[in-house]
């Protein structure tokens, strides 16, 4: 099955920029600050930012359809190679999608919107069936539990849920509200997911979720349901395809998204860029996405556990961060977008610091392609967490390092806009413990 | 802006962290290079989770229940703050076949406990209806919002000593305020002085955090190993139930490092800070709640070694007369006694008061005061309204 590959990006401007800032350094010694063009507009920087999100959430809907499609065609016929062909389709998506991550942290229709199409862990015996035990020596027979595929009544959450039918409602509102959670444990990405690979039940041993075509085949079906299971495919398919659309449209100019950000204002929008760069860089990606997996060495503490592609999703949720700095993205057709930038700012405003970013995200980039170079190898994220495996935790350690510095570097851009109104106290430093005070 | 508030508050470090406290708990059972501060977003990751039943692949996140009130701990603490009634409100109990509490949720397959139904205005209260396994034994039963966490780990430091000096339970000063310390048995099995909790029925972090794993999200952890929470010997179909304990995990499903990360996390959440300190309003107020001896309870400083905390509690438990009354014991705290609760971050705060968010207003908290509070409760009845007022400035500025 071929993988995704994660597609390396020089980006042409970084580039540029990047010797432009180094030159800029070595020439301040000789001479007074560089006389710009004039100053790169706040307004025209927010401008980029939003056509960026428009472009990268245009790509996610374009890339689900094709999913969608994928899936119909699998389902009329399914086998190895209909299924095969859907799971790259779905691989194809998570490249654009990812990037839009970095949009969430500070667009609060964004952060409400996000637990529907990406939550997870995802509730897997609601779901389908599942092996009933995990460990090294067990058999997997399988567990039968409650869930949905199986039963056209279900009693969960104490509540008694008319499973009858299984459709994209029943999905996004009967299952969703069952016990007040905000994410829907049951539906997105990584649904579909897990209804296309199955449970990885390989642990940190390399190989991904195997579950057979036959799980879909009316005539020799596997694991029973195959025809309430296709349901649930084609639904959670058509959801998301549903919930994208509402995110392309919520960037438009009349969009919710769109009025909130106009509505900060210039210095607002900004601060919106870099806290959600700063904190999808740091809480969410080193901590919580790497660096929690690692800790518990549990191998399926990771994102895209099913298909063992949390490295793309990984190195392109990095890149997503790049991309609103640089503002520039490269659309899935090839195409750039591109615009007044962070960079162009910092570059004028304060060159130490921007040179300083550039190697942030040079580091990171090459941290992340270290961690894609190993999963290609056939070590994917599952197996560089292992218990054991110091060599891959060398390798995560080195993505973790490369994310708090960038996170250090942004948090100084922030101070450099002044865009706070408390200044940052050095709680960045572990020389200078704070009294309990 | 509060949006942008929101964005700050989730942008990293500065208000948030505490270094000096991270390196003395996350080193003992981080076996990577001790990293204080991101274990602190460790350890929100944790607390943000949305755990799922057992079996599961995610063999790091299965083990919810079989009984839960909440998927994570930030349904009912968002952000590490206060629960409101619709989220947060949990039935506590002490029934032999109930348990601890009336979960509001089950795994599937599981049968529900109970349902409870609250009534909005609070006249009734509350009813419980389709009890699964037979009538209630006597059971007292007292519906508890989840406690803001901030400024928690602060609260941890008070020497025991300090606590028992501010007690007085013999009102040997005859002031009619005699607060009294609650003994509770420690995760040695030790006496010593709660603080934490509606009763103060616990006395350390460790075992707070412990109990609402364990209770509240059904998640066996290294205090409370248990993988079915509170279900009792009647309730079988939970005791038979998968659980997700794992080899790895210590065998349990909330194993040493997931419960060390929590506390990282926790104890990174800063006590708030009081605004408008000097606003002629909030002096007057401030004054008045003095005056009124709501002080002598909601004390506004606990001092320690060359140390100032500003919580505006006393952590002691004071009889608040029949209304509040809810007959659950704990420790050896009765029903009518309850622990003054920190007035820190108060402030925050837009209505739903008091230990089951009965009180819309801050007005009518203070009227539901009585047994050792009734004599304050008179005098801010006698205040006028412009005095009430800055009662009102004063309490919404901490």
């Amino acid at each position: 099955m071929k993988e995704a590959r994660a597609v390396r990006h020089s980006n042409i401007k970084f580039m540029r920029l990047f010797i432009v800032s180094t030159l800029v350094i070595s020439l301040l010694a000789c001479t007074s600050a560089p006389q710009q063009d004039s100053p790169v507009s706040a307004t025209d920087i927010v401008a980029t930012y939003i056509t960026i999100a428009q472009a990268s959430y245009e790509d996610s809907l374009i890339t689900a359809r094709v999913l969608d499609t994928s899936i119909d065609s699998f389902l009329a016929n399914p086998s190895d190679q209909t299924l095969a062909g859907t799971k790259q389709a779905w691989l194809d998506a998570r490249i654009p999608y990812q990037q839009t991550e970095a949009f969430r942290f500070g667009n609060t229709v964004v952060d409400e919107w996000e637990g529907r199409v990406n939550a997870w862990p995802l509730d897997e015996g609601l779901i389908d069936y599942t092996a009933s035990s995990y460990g090294a020596e067990s058999d997997f027979n399988y567990f039968y539990s409650a869930n949905v595929i199986a039963n056209e009544i279900l009693d969960a959450g104490g509540v008694t849920v008319d499973a009858g039918e299984i459709s994209p409602q029943l999905l996004a509102e009967d299952l969703h509200e069952l016990d007040g959670v905000e994410a829907n444990v049951a539906t997105g990405y990584h649904a579909i997911e897990f209804l296309l690979w199955g449970q990885d039940l390989n642990g940190t041993n390399p190989g991904a979720g195997e579950r057979p075509w036959t799980d879909y085949s009316q005539q020799n079906c596997t694991n029973d349901n195959c025809d309430r299971r296709s349901d649930y495919l084609k639904s959670a398919s058509l959801l998301l395809v549903n919930d994208l659309e509402e995110m392309v449209q919520n960037w438009q100019p009349d969009g919710e998204a769109y009025i909130d950000l106009m509505n900060k204002g210039v210095q607002g929008g900004l601060a919106t860029m870099l806290t959600g760069m700063g904190s999808l860089a740091y809480g969410e990606l080193a901590g919580e996405r790497i660096r929690l997996g690692m800790l518990l060495n549990d191998p399926e503490e990771e994102h895209d556990c099913f298909s063992d592609n949390t490295h793309n999703s990984h190195y392109y949720d990095a890149l997503g961060i790049r991309n609103v700095y640089l503002g520039e993205y490269r659309r899935i057709n090839g195409e750039s977008v591109t615009g007044p930038s962070l960079a162009d700012l910092i570059l004028q405003q304060a060159p130490g610091v921007s040179a300083e970013m550039f190697a942030r995200l040079e580091e990171t980039e090459s941290a992340m392609s270290a961690m894609v170079d190993a999963a290609e190898q056939g070590k994917p994220f599952d197996v560089l967490i292992g218990r054991d495996n110091t060599e891959g935790e060398v390798i995560i350690d080195r993505i973790v390092d490369a994310l708090m510095e960038e996170t250090r570097t942004i948090e100084k851009i922030i101070n450099e806009l002044d865009l706070n109104n408390v200044s940052i106290e050095g709680s960045t430093s572990l020389d200078d413990p704070t009294s309990i005070l | 802006m509060s949006a942008l508030k929101d964005q700050q508050a989730s942008m990293i470090l500065r208000l948030y962290y505490k270094p000096f406290l991270f390196f003395v708990f996350s080193a003992l059972f981080i076996k990577a290079q001790a990293q204080p501060e991101l274990d602190f977003y460790t350890g929100k990751a944790l607390f943000d989770k949305n755990w799922i039943p057992a079996p599961a692949s995610t063999t790091a996140s299965d083990g919810l229940g079989p009984y839960y009130n909440a998927r994570s701990c930030n349904q009912c603490h968002p952000d590490g703050g206060r629960g409101n009634r619709e989220q947060s409100l949990v039935v506590h109990s002490n029934d032999p076949v109930y348990g601890q509490q009336l979960q509001k949720f089950a795994v599937q397959g599981i049968p529900v406990e109970a349902r409870v139904e609250f009534s909005a205005d609070h006249e009734d209260g509350f009813h419980v209806v389709d009890l699964h396994y037979g009538v209630l034994n006597n059971s007292a039963l007292s519906p508890r919002l989840a406690p803001s966490l901030h400024g928690m780990v602060l609260l941890e430091l008070i020497p025991d000593s300090v606590i028992n000096d501010l007690a007085d339970k013999e009102d040997s000063d005859g002031d009619g305020i005699s607060g009294r310390v609650n003994l509770v048995a420690d995760e040695n099995g030790n006496l010593v002085p709660g603080r934490f909790g509606w009763k103060a029925g616990q006395s350390s972090l460790i075992n707070q955090v412990a109990r609402a794993l364990s209770l509240d999200l059904g998640l066996g952890n290294p205090l409370l190993p248990s993988p079915y929470g509170d279900c009792t010997q009647t309730q079988l179909q939970c005791l038979a139930a998968p659980d997700g304990n794992s080899a790895h995990h210590n065998d349990l499903e909330a194993g040493e490092t997931v419960l060390s990360l929590l506390l990282s996390y926790i104890k990174g959440l800063s006590a708030p800070a009081q605004k408008n300190r000097k606003h002629p309003a909030v002096q007057r107020g401030q004054n008045l709640f003095n005056q009124m001896a709501c002080s002598a309870c909601h004390i506004p400083e606990i001092a320690f070694e060359g140390n100032v905390l500003k919580p505006y509690s006393d952590l002691l438990l004071h009889d608040m007369g029949p209304g509040l009354a809810d007959e659950l014991q704990e420790g050896i705290a009765v029903g009518s006694e309850w622990r003054t609760p920190p007035l820190w971050g108060l402030g925050q705060l837009n209505g739903e008061y008091l230990h089951d968010g009965r009180a819309k207003t801050l007005e009518e908290a203070i009227f539901w005061h009585d047994g050792e509070a009734a004599s304050s409760k008179h005098q801010y009845e006698g205040l006028s309204a412009a005095q009430r007022s800055d009662v009102s400035v004063f309490l919404d500025s901490l």
